[in-house]
């Protein structure tokens, strides 16, 4: 035990500040809960207290939730996490962490599997670990974090299998089943899983060819697995068709630009993802320390002639493809697979730099530099991350519901009906989640226009009972004339969101 | 003859796409900048930080670099390439970089990289544009001559 945790102390390493870059007051930052995770919460709190989804489907495989049809496997996995820490938003977030930590582990395995060469594993590993891409959707519940971990996971133990073809079959039936899993994870996966196994089908199709009738065990279980979706197809395909480029004007010219769009320096380096919960505002998807060392990366993997590296090559052109079939582009959650291969491709030039025949006194010169600016560079996202972020983006995360339901939570036996407004989406489903609200009683009344005493509206509010109602305004609705004003409910960022009133 | 015949083919198409804008982002426009984002930064920082630590984060030096650099990648962004070249051009632009890098060709290589500044010191942006067009044209040819046809 004590050889072995000499011997992989730097990946402990690793692995620790993975775990506390990710897990650090992750039921804080980002502020708020997104309408997303607080369905995905929900939705698992259901499944644990009813088997049943908040419309009282029995142990659905896909989620109606909004008409959105969530993939299911993220929700399943929420179940023993609130069971465990509760109906919060740790618990949400938490698988998400949790495989975020055990993907910078599987990427340390899978490149040294491919490179066989230790040094670029625990680089690739490190750089992962400290990615602001990768922590971005770590520190949420993005069902796409979970989708990549299954994807490497497929992908690791495929390559075990390619390493032993004859020996390997167990492994190949392990990764089909954990890309049958990731298909099931998030909607992109249902463009990039098909494409990524056609892809290492290629790559080995001699392998594969040569186990005859062995392969069909593991076509079944693919099928097997793929099936709930397939059979779904309507509604599992509800999402892709409102965002899919598909039909539109000039589809070929949009496709490439917004492939190309993936590989700009601006959104790799200086901008990143445009969306709020996607990145640091003013900040970009990748270190700007990373960009002699994926130019070197990028060199090195090039010129790789090994079936392992060229499988890497393919993966990384690949990667923005389910992407670019939608808009907006760049978009950093659909693109999330080529994360890993980011670190894999710093970590070679790296290496690279590292071993490079010239002279000393450069090589150490341009390793100072480096190190000063990726030293400022993490110091800063940091900052960005803990300082600007929740009062940056306190609004994409409609920071202020639960401050807001918590206050109602503690008067509502006072009024006969509670009124709430609709103007930052969603606001059933918050009142479900933080009023942790009985889901057998929920999925007798399933309405989200109002359940129970609660109801919510749109543009404005017109009372229609005589008893006391308390009503929750978004802050620019101000009736005249003025009623009594209870409370005002202020986001992270000091923004006024709520004006709670009695009338 | 069938190879000098294609890259006759690219080479018109490469130097017909005309196609692309790019954003105004030069000496003048950073200037403007600055002041309200640096402004800005030190808003969201709060007056209870300590004034080192706001300004080791957020100072001129640092949020100009990062100006310049996305004026800098504006002229370098695959997509505005593309649009000037065509998908071809981009092709025999990245393989002509890839060629220049693996020969070590250090004067071309820092010719290529300083182009981009061009706009940047209101400089003709039609003079990076024919570059690339140049570029993507050699790197085509050096493909195609290359190629096992």
């Amino acid at each position: 035990m004590k050889s072995f945790l000499i011997k992989n102390s730097l990946l402990i390493l690793i692995l620790l500040i993975a775990l506390f870059l990710r897990f650090y007051k992750l039921g804080q930052n980002p502020p708020g809960l997104y309408w997303d995770e607080a369905a995905i919460g929900y939705n698992a709190y259901s499944i644990l207290k009813t088997a049943k989804d908040e419309y009282g489907n029995f142990l659905p495989v896909s989620f109606r939730s909004f008409d959105d049809y969530k993939a299911p496997f993220y929700i399943y996995l929420t179940v023993p996490s609130i069971a465990v820490f509760g109906l919060n938003e740790f618990a949400v977030r938490f698988p998400s962490a949790f495989f975020g930590v055990l993907t910078v582990l599987l990427t340390y395995l899978a490149t040294r599997e491919i490179f066989k060469n230790n040094k670029i594993a625990l680089f690739s590993s490190l750089f992962l670990a400290i990615s602001p891409w990768h922590l971005q959707f770590s520190r949420a519940a993005f069902e796409a974090n979970l989708m990549l971990f299954l994807n490497l996971l497929g992908f690791l133990l495929f390559l075990h299998f390619g390493k032993l073809p004859s020996k390997g079959y167990k492994y190949l039936i392990a990764s089909v089943i954990s890309f049958g899993l990731a298909f099931n994870a998030y909607h992109a996966a249902r463009i990039w899983v098909p494409l990524f196994l056609l892809m290492i089908t290629i790559f080995y199709f001699k392998k594969l060819i040569g186990l005859r009738l062995k392969l069909i065990v593991p076509a079944a279980i693919l099928i097997l697995l793929i099936f709930p979706a397939v059979s779904n197809f309507q509604r599992a395909t509800t999402r892709a068709k409102s965002v899919a480029i598909f039909g539109k004007p000039n589809f070929m010219q949009n496709f490439i630009s917004g492939y190309l769009a993936h590989f700009s320096p601006n959104f790799l380096f200086i901008a990143g993802d445009q969306i709020g919960r996607h990145s640091i505002p003013g900040f970009g998807q990748l270190y700007v320390f990373q960009l002699p060392l994926v130019i070197l990366g990028v060199i090195s993997l090039a010129a790789k002639r090994t079936v392992d590296g060229r499988l890497l090559l393919a993966w990384f052109i690949l990667s923005a493809i389910p992407a670019a079939v939608s808009t907006p582009v760049p978009h950093a959650l659909r693109s999330i697979t080529i994360v890993p291969l980011w670190s894999i491709i710093t970590a070679l030039g790296t290496v690279h730099l590292l071993e490079s025949k010239i002279k000393n006194t450069i090589r150490y010169l341009l390793i100072a530099a480096i190190l000063l600016i990726a030293f400022y560079n993490f110091a800063t996202y940091l900052h960005l991350l803990w300082k600007h972020y929740p009062k940056l983006t306190a609004p994409d995360w409609q920071d202020g519901y639960r401050e807001m339901t918590e206050y109602v939570n503690t008067i509502k036996d006072r009024y006969e009906k509670i009124a709430i407004t609709d103007y930052y989406g969603h606001p059933y489903i918050y009142v479900l989640f933080y009023l942790q609200y009985d889901p057998a009683l929920y999925q007798k009344q399933v309405n989200q226009n109002g359940f129970d005493r609660y109801e919510f509206f749109g543009e404005s509010w017109e009372k229609k009972v005589t008893g006391p109602v308390l009503v929750v305004r978004p802050k620019w609705q101000i009736p005249e004339p003025a009623p009594k004003y209870l409370k005002f409910i202020y986001a992270t960022n000091g923004d006024l969101v709520y004006r709670i009133s009695e009338e | 003859m069938i190879r000098i015949l294609a890259i006759l083919l690219l080479a018109l198409l490469v130097l017909g796409k005309t196609d692309g804008t790019l954003p105004v982002c030069n000496r003048q426009t950073i200037t403007q900048a600055l002041p309200p984002v640096i402004f800005a930064q030190q808003t969201i920082d709060g007056s209870g930080q300590p004034p080192v630590i706001t300004r080791f984060f957020h100072n001129k030096l640092g949020i100009a670099g990062s100006e310049i650099a996305r004026c800098y990648f504006n002229a370098l962004d695959p997509v505005f390439i593309y649009q000037w070249l065509g998908i071809g051009g981009l092709v025999g632009f990245l393989y002509f970089f890839y060629k220049i890098i693996d020969g070590r060709q250090k004067i071309v290589i820092a010719y290529v990289l300083i182009l981009p500044f061009l706009p940047f010191f209101d400089l003709p942006l039609l003079a990076v544009i024919l570059s690339y067009k140049v570029f993507a044209i050699i790197g085509l040819a050096l493909a195609l001559a290359a190629a096992k046809l």
